[in-house]
């Protein structure tokens, strides 16, 4: 008995604090308690109606119906209320002044991300389990097998797991209470978005239940799709949290490293498995699709870049490699603003380089509109460089007293919010017809009308005049940025020394 | 157990709100860092938290830099913001154990702290209450308490006393006057400046992120008074008392009080003490004979511009 006691001490002493004292406050609170009831009430109702009509319980698939109103029931319950739990009580608690106590202890802000995942977890855990009863009864109704039951629970937990990170990093977002509550917003139509499209996959005629899950088990088929959607899924999951790590870590942090690093793995790992599907199908469409995924999320990275702090703290700088070899490579993955420009353009680069590359590789993969495509994603890179670097251009020339750097993507999105709608509008208005022409200067242009000849190409030349010249204007901020990037020098040391002995 | 503030400066973009900051304290000190709203007591005292970093300067404890090792520099400190604890589904025993273990304790050792330390802060009868339903002086033993968890040489207290009532107020001072017999360097803000002046042994005062004035409660109270007010209660003769005092040349003003008598002249501790030698060598019976106005409350009045 002592041995017990003291493993249980041993593995209460190895928990994350933050899941005792999340999971502490959950069963302390009225929330959950409510929450759990209703749910309990929902699933014996749900039985109870179905138990009660004859002609439901004499029919060969009473089970399965029976399953598909419960799993309806656990994953609206799992997909709304966890993360929505999760995610309000970690925005609260940022913000109280309290949070940052945890910081002045031995907690590392990537274990509080965790801690919080893992307690949001350990309540989806405990709705699963107070289903299984139920999940049980629905087998011995006939018409569901087993193992469609687990893989189809488990494709749901996957899809809760995501969505709880999620919550958690609208959360962590340092935003007033109103953009808060339209990031909520957003999240719960994505979520019902999510919720309809899951409840079609798994239950529309042809769709997971009905190709009977339990017959594909044995093949290769079926389990690449399921190591995809655990691979993804876990790959999401780890960027969300990354993403939310940096986002409460402290400024005298440097942010970056982590989601960069991330970032740029997932980049050349989801290339390869882009390139060996492409070689599989013998078509070019896996490598669009990665590279559009990838061109998109470093995109909308430049708007994060460029809001990004400006000068580094001497806790960062002290860890700025000497090495003259290692500190350009340390550039790239640094906190700052032009770090974060420089990156972000490099793979976009590079993403773009690759297909290049790809098409001279395999030049006989059959292509449908894909080149145009390609000339799109092109120009979509080229604009998000050069109106972000003009939104930083025009605010450090001339706003730098009234933005803080921390704002300069709101003046990117003015800017791009006048190329997309002020420009043609007002030259709707004054030609009196419409011309797509109109919206060349916009991302939205290519990426709508690629099909269109001479399109692209027109968007492109315009894109690399518009990028020459804002980095041509950018040139020696960039300069300065990269010479000021080095540790503080042994003489920087010497004379705080002096100066502290005086 | 040194604590060393040097040049210390923070910027928020162009406001500078710590500005050249030195000074120094050590184990067993209580020492009152006093100053307007807005001064840069809370700044300052985040950075020796090692929660913001300075712009330039540093803080040494006991030698250990918070800007080049915080990690080391942040076991030293126990941090008392200004904010208290408000969970409305934590008890008190749960948040104290919560933050036991954020700061690495284990078992049975983590048991014992948090024991201990809830009955040196006259927790023990109330760990199992909610921290929402607490009173603000138990809220301010439970933050106390949790910044003691880890026993760091240094506490670091931001306006501990506001809003406390007298009672919880006494409670509070009787336990940093424990804490600092037992060796811990105490640096506490505060804007009920009586209360501090009962408590500590020097005083910071700041404005505008500067330092005005530094030292013991005597030495900063010494040289911006140029003008003091005594009060003088005499067993009889008030009303020659009073005409006697207005002859003589460094008195500046007289007033009649109730049944003493205020009196405002110009001049050092020794002028005051000559006044009480002459009245009573001139035949008067002073029953009391106070110096009003040295304490740390007039010296801020004095030195502040608000």
């Amino acid at each position: 008995m002592k041995s017990i006691s003291e493993t249980f001490e041993k593995i209460d002493d190895r928990l994350n604090p933050i899941v005792v004292k999340e999971l502490r406050q959950a069963v302390q609170g009225r929330f959950l308690i409510v929450v759990l009831i209703s749910f309990l009430c929902l699933q014996l109702l749900a039985v109870g109606l179905f138990l009660t009509d004859k002609a439901v319980t004499e029919s060969f698939t009473a089970g399965r119906n029976v399953f598909q109103v419960l799993l309806g029931i656990l994953l609206g319950t799992s997909l709304f209320f966890v993360p929505a739990y999760t995610g309000i009580r970690l925005a609260n608690e940022r913000a109280d002044a309290n949070v940052d106590l945890l910081f002045i202890t031995t907690l590392r802000p990537q274990s509080i991300i965790w801690g919080k995942f893992l307690a949001g977890i350990v309540i989806t855990i405990l709705l699963y389990s107070a289903c299984m009863p139920f999940m049980t009864f629905t087998y011995l109704l006939r018409g569901v097998d087993l193992p469609s039951v687990f893989i189809l629970l488990a494709l749901d937990f996957i899809v809760v797991a995501v969505s709880i990170q999620c919550g958690i990093l609208i959360g962590c977002i340092p935003a007033n209470r109103v953009f808060k509550v339209i990031l909520g917003v957003g999240w719960l139509v994505g979520t019902f978005i999510g919720f309809v499209s899951l409840i079609a996959a798994m239950f529309a005629p042809g769709g997971l239940l009905d190709s009977g899950i339990g017959s594909q088990l044995d093949s290769w088929k079926f389990w690449r799709g399921a190591l995809g959607v655990l691979g993804g899924g876990s790959a999401i999951i780890g960027l969300l949290a990354l993403l939310s790590t940096a986002l409460i870590s402290p400024l005298s942090a440097n942010r970056a490293l982590p989601v960069r690093i991330f970032a740029t793995t997932a980049w050349g790992l989801t290339g390869v498995g882009a390139a060996i599907w492409s070689i599989e199908v013998n078509s070019l469409t896996p490598i669009v699709v990665w590279a559009t995924l990838h061109i998109l999320v470093h995109s909308i990275g430049l708007f994060v870049a460029v809001s990004e702090r400006e000068t580094l703290g001497r806790r960062i700088r002290r860890t700025i490699p000497r090495n003259w070899f290692l500190r350009p490579l340390a550039f790239f993955f640094y906190s700052g603003d032009a770090n974060g420009v420089v990156w972000s353009s490099l793979m976009i680069i590079l993403t773009l380089l690759f297909i290049g590359i790809w098409s001279i590789v395999f030049p006989y993969m059959p292509t449908g509109n894909e080149p145009e495509f390609i000339g799109a994603l092109t120009s979509l890179g080229l604009y998000a460089f050069s109106y972000t670097l003009g939104a930083l251009l025009i605010r450090r020339r001339f706003l730098a007293d009234r933005v803080a750097s921390n704002y300069t993507w709101v003046i990117a999105l003015i800017l791009l919010g006048i190329a997309t709608t002020v420009v043609p509008l007002s030259l709707f208005f004054l030609e009196g017809n419409w011309d797509k022409e109109w919206l060349v200067a916009s991302p939205l242009g290519p990426l709508l009308f690629f099909a269109t000849e001479g399109y692209v190409s027109n968007s492109i030349a315009i894109g690399t005049v518009f990028a020459i010249f804002v980095g041509v204007l950018s040139l020696p901020w960039f300069v300065r940025r990269i010479t000021g990037f080095r540790p503080p020098t042994e003489k920087t040391v010497r004379n705080s020394v002096a100066n502290k002995s005086k | 157990m040194h604590v060393n503030i040097l040049n210390l400066r923070k910027d928020f973009g162009a406001t500078r709100a710590v500005d050249d900051i030195s000074f120094t304290f050590s184990s067993g000190q209580i020492i009152g860092f006093v100053g307007p709203n807005g001064a840069g007591k809370t700044t300052t005292m985040r950075i020796l938290a090692t929660l913001d970093e300075p712009t330039s300067g540093d803080a040494k404890i006991d030698g250990v830099s918070i800007v080049e090792v915080p990690e080391g520099a942040r076991r030293l400190v126990g941090y008392v913001p200004d904010s208290l604890p408000m969970h409305r589904d934590i008890s008190v025993h749960e948040y104290l154990d919560f933050f036991a273990r954020a700061y690495g304790l284990t078992g049975v050792q983590r048991r014992q702290v948090v024991k201990n330390i809830e009955a040196f802060t006259n927790l023990t009868d109330i760990r199992e209450r909610t921290l929402y339903a607490l009173s603000k002086g138990m809220k301010q033993r439970v933050s106390l308490a949790r910044a003691l968890l880890h026993d760091p040489p240094v506490l670091v207290m931001d306006e501990p006393a506001a809003g406390l009532d007298p009672r919880a107020r006494v409670e509070l001072r009787e336990l940093l006057r424990i804490l600092s017999d037992q060796g811990k360097a105490i640096l506490i803000s505060s804007h009920i400046l009586t209360e501090l002046s009962e408590i500590c042994d020097s005083a910071v005062i700041i404005e505008q992120g500067r330092i005005i004035t530094a030292g013991t409660l005597q030495e900063i109270a010494k040289p911006q008074v140029e003008q003091q007010t005594v009060l003088i209660r005499p067993l009889d003769r008030q009303d020659d008392l009073y005409q006697m005092l207005l002859l003589i040349p460094n008195v500046v003003a007289v007033n009649r009080l109730e049944n003493q008598i205020e009196v405002k002249i110009t001049g050092s501790d020794e002028d005051c003490s000559g006044l009480l030698e002459n009245l009573i060598r001139d035949g008067y019976r002073i029953v009391e004979f106070k110096q009003h106005g040295s304490d740390l409350e007039s010296v801020f009045m004095n030195v502040t511009k608000g």
